[in-house]
């Protein structure tokens, strides 16, 4: 007997999910109100990058890259393995970046110091006086929105059945949506920033960035940059940061970031911060200052009540499950979050350990 | 008589007339590349009027609509961008 | 570093078409501080441009009391941010020299309008122009010299277009209406009322190779246009043709309108009988509250650059001429839409593999016809490019009926520095 499986939610995480559980013999419907992969994933980077705030964070967005390198992602996914440069401006950096070097190291991830000679021969439009950077060659960058629908779409080839419409409530063993009441034997809640007002229990503040992108000027940046103190910024608590990160694309466009704020839900430009943002990458890329910029927007991360998203039972309710508060490694971790998810739904094998992820843990971490 | 001066075109010197729209003066010159398109088509001006970014050329460096640029002494200007 | 210091104005104009600077002259001769912005380098917008071809006398007249008078004009300057700053407004343009900033406390949207494309096999060819891009090609000094040109697509504007052609030597091979015979007899009791236009519409149909009914169905060439295929729907001709000068009429420029929060209905912004919008502080003229051409315009233009000089009085004897002049254009600009409307098979004419995306070369086959516009636009990248969505957007508007995507900064593409605020 199939297990029936409902998943709220069509991000990256919510497709990803449907797609492994799909695969593990389950029958997945999804529900999605709104486009799928349109919310916070459409607004992403989309970087596949290690992180390494914590020894769990570590092992989760080393074990996504991993499954992501994997994929056979068709064009339209816009796959660039150009790896990332972790860009040293001084000798607290560089201290930082023998660090992270060694970290790395012991989960067998490969790292390549560049000294400042070094830095300038692979990106040499990077200012003058940098200390050196860390480069991580299995990083890689995607198009969020294309390698979300695509994974959606081999979940729906192998059998996975979408409904565009919007999930009103959770209820016991299932949910109620427009169309009517749904069964199951589990209901996955994927919905990012919709999940609390389906779990009110469940908090997931909006965090917003903003992002910038180019016009086509190929060659000009060969790896994703991204500075050193970036770590600081984004695991920092304060109102309002930005780091430098610039990423080439598949384009030739350059997609510059990034900025963290709490601001609710208001989607308008906060232009103080984005030009702060703007002048902290032409800072690290002066010839940027001559490049179009053709778009900017903001985006929400679903920022939950840790530091790693909340993934597994949620306790007292039988049958649901939550993968939502993936702040900004929504991309990078979904196959790592499908995975912990098929280990707790169909007992699959886990790579990782699911502890650190439990909803009981997180919410008081 | 209008002003005339030298520009440089893709590395070829070109007579041209002063404060003539540089997308005039590439079209006269039998230029119809102005810049190639994200799967290699060639592109030349479709608006005239900066809005379709179709005659996008590269000025001194710098990117530019060709059809809202003024020519002047000295200019240099890469197509094919 | 005076030339860095925001312009501070009473009535900041953005666009210095007809409606901009009739608004800017009207603002001024009540003694307000204009500062009248536009993109191109010279005033006069894309209907009076001025280099090889001579603009009318009005224009001419115009032209020469703003060069007299005592408006700011920024030339060259693209706004690509305009908002709030109490207790007005605070505009951002990229200039040659760089970033320029101007507040005011009130400001005329006279953006105007763009042309619209649509799309058939070919139409990407270098070689394929618009109708009004063409023209402005010709008024800007490009020669024919005996080169073929075919004129097609729809509306007014075809004729002038036309007799621009002749003028400049080239070999006019027809003109080629959508709209057919029958609709187009319905201009006569227009056209009654207007004598000059009449006589301008016979003189230019008589003298020209002008066909209703017929469209052209595909460009045809390699590196540049070499031929075009043209059909009335039952028999289809190819002509060997150098040129195509190829418009379907106008669409407003509401980029800086919607951004600002005005409301806009269909194609225009709404505006109420003193031309301001929804927006308080904030007025429209000319082809951004509909298409009516230019005695809407000027009309509309001095009414909004009177209102925003808090000198508009309708029952002032002035103002009832103003408000009977705008009234009689837009009833002409309404007739003349329903006249050259689209025909539906034109719809036909994009196969699968036929741009509709130029900036990202997007194909009419790649897009599912049930996704909506901000679908389409993350599916495919349509309306992505530096365009931002302004050629495809009312292309797929046609094609499926999209509403066009919310607006984001930079309005216009602009470089990276000029986004970054002066530091404190």
């Amino acid at each position: 007997m199939k297990k029936r499986v409902l998943v709220i939610g069509v991000g990256i995480v919510g497709a990803a999910i449907a797609d492994r559980l799909q695969a593990e013999d389950c029958s997945v419907t999804l529900f999605e109100s709104y486009i799928p992969g349109g919310g916070t994933t459409a607004a992403a980077m989309g970087h596949l990058v290690v992180l390494d705030d914590s020894p769990a964070q570590l092992e989760f967005t080393a074990r996504g890259v991993d499954l992501w390198r994997k994929e056979p992602l068709p064009a339209r996914c816009e796959r660039e393995a150009c790896g990332t440069i972790w860009v040293a401006s001084g000798a607290e950096d560089v201290d930082e970046a023998r660090a992270k070097a060694d970290r790395f190291a012991r989960k067998g991830l490969e790292t390549e110091w560049l000294d400042a000679a070094r830095l300038r021969e692979r990106e040499p439009s990077l200012r003058k006086g940098l200390a050196g950077g860390l480069r991580v060659p299995g990083d890689q960058v995607v198009y969020p929105v294309g390698a979300a629908r695509w994974l959606l779409d081999r979940a729906l080839e192998r059998g996975a059945v979408l409904r565009r419409e919007q999930v009103l409530a959770l209820e016991m063993g299932g949910l109620r949506a427009d169309s009517g009441r749904f069964q199951a034997d589990a209901v996955i809640l994927a919905a990012g920033l919709g999940t609390s007002h389906l779990l009110p229990e469940l908090p997931i503040q909006p965090r917003k960035g903003h992002l910038a992108i180019t016009a086509r000027v190929p060659g000009l940046i060969h790896h994703q940059l991204v500075e050193l103190g970036y770590l600081k910024s984004a695991h920092g608590r304060v109102a309002s940061s930005v780091a430098f990160n610039v990423q080439p694309r598949a384009t030739g466009q350059l997609l510059i970031g990034s900025s963290r704020e709490f601001a609710g839900f208001d989607a308008s430009p906060n232009r103080e911060l984005l030009g702060r943002m703007l002048r902290l990458a032409q800072d690290y890329v002066p010839s940027l200052a001559q490049v179009p910029v053709i778009r900017t927007w903001t985006g929400f991360r679903p920022c939950g009540p840790g530091n790693l998203p909340v993934i597994g039972p949620w306790p007292a309710s039988p049958g649901l499950f939550v993968a939502v508060g993936h702040e900004g490694l929504g991309i990078t971790t979904a196959p790592a979050t499908a995975e912990l998810m098929a280990h707790h739904i169909v007992g699959a094998a886990s790579f990782l350990d699911p502890d650190p992820f439990l909803p009981g843990k997180v919410a008081h971490a | 008589m209008p002003e005339r001066c030298l520009i440089q075109v893709d590395g070829d010197s070109m007579e041209a007339v002063v404060g003539e729209s540089l997308a005039v003066t590439l079209l006269r010159a039998g230029r119809f590349r102005f810049r190639q398109s994200c799967t290699d088509q060639p592109r030349a001006p479709l608006c005239a009027m900066g809005t379709c970014y179709e005659c996008q050329v590269h000025v001194n460096g710098v990117w530019a609509r060709a059809c809202l640029e003024a020519v002047r002494e000295g200019m240099e200007i890469n197509t094919h961008g | 570093m005076a030339e860095r210091d925001p312009i501070t104005a009473d009535v900041a104009v953005v666009g210095a078409g007809p409606a901009g600077i009739a608004a800017a002259l009207a603002a001024s001769s009540m003694g307000k501080r204009v500062c009248l912005l536009d993109e191109g380098f010279n005033p006069g917008g894309q209907i009076w441009r001025h280099r090889a071809d001579p603009a009318p006398r009005a224009a001419r007249r115009l032209l020469a009391r703003l060069a007299q008078s005592s408006v700011k004009i920024l030339p060259h300057a693209s706004v690509f941010d305009a908002y709030p700053d109490a207790p007005g407004w605070r505009m951002i343009a990229s200039t040659p020299e760089g970033r320029r900033e101007v507040t005011a406390t009130s400001v005329v949207l006279a953006c105007g309008a763009r042309e619209r494309f649509l799309p058939f096999p070919g139409w990407t060819l270098p070689g394929v122009v618009g109708a009004g891009g063409g023209q402005a090609l010709l008024k800007e000094g490009l020669e024919l010299q005996g080169e073929s040109v075919l004129v097609a697509g729809t509306g007014p504007l075809l004729l002038p277009v036309a007799a621009s052609v002749r003028k400049a030597k080239g070999k006019l091979l027809g003109v080629l209406e959508q709209a057919s015979q029958h609709s187009l007899l319905r201009m006569a009791p227009l056209l009654l009322v207007r004598p000059t236009k009449a006589w301008q519409a016979v003189h230019l149909g008589w003298a020209l190779p002008y066909r209703p009914g017929w469209w052209v169905s595909e460009a045809i060439g390699t590196e540049r246009l070499e031929a075009v295929r043209v059909s009335n729907g039952t028999r289809h001709e190819v002509m060997e043709c150098r040129w195509l000068f190829c418009g379907f009429g106008l669409v407003p420029n509401l980029e800086m309108g919607r951004g600002l929060g005005c409301e806009a209905r269909g194609d225009a912004l709404i505006v109420d009988e003193s031309q301001q919008t929804s927006k308080q502080g904030i007025f429209a003229a000319g082809e951004v509250c509909g298409i009516a051409g230019v005695d809407a315009a000027l009309a509309e233009g001095s009414i909004a650059g009177l209102a925003a000089a808090g000198a508009w009085n309708p029952q002032d004897a002035s103002a009832d001429r103003l408000m009977r002049k705008r009234a009689k254009a837009r009833r002409m600009g309404l007739a003349m839409d329903s006249i050259f409307r689209l025909r539906p098979e034109l719809k036909a004419l994009p196969r699968p593999d036929t741009l509709v995306c130029r900036c990202e070369d997007v194909s009419l086959g790649a897009i599912d016809p049930g996704w909506n516009a901000r679908e389409t636009k993350l599916c495919t990248r349509a309306g992505m490019g530096p365009c931002q969505g302004r050629v495809c957007g009312p292309i797929l508007a046609h094609q499926f009926g999209h509403l066009s995507d919310s607006v984001r900064i930079p309005l216009k593409a602009a470089p990276l520095n000029h986004l970054i605020p002066e530091e404190p």
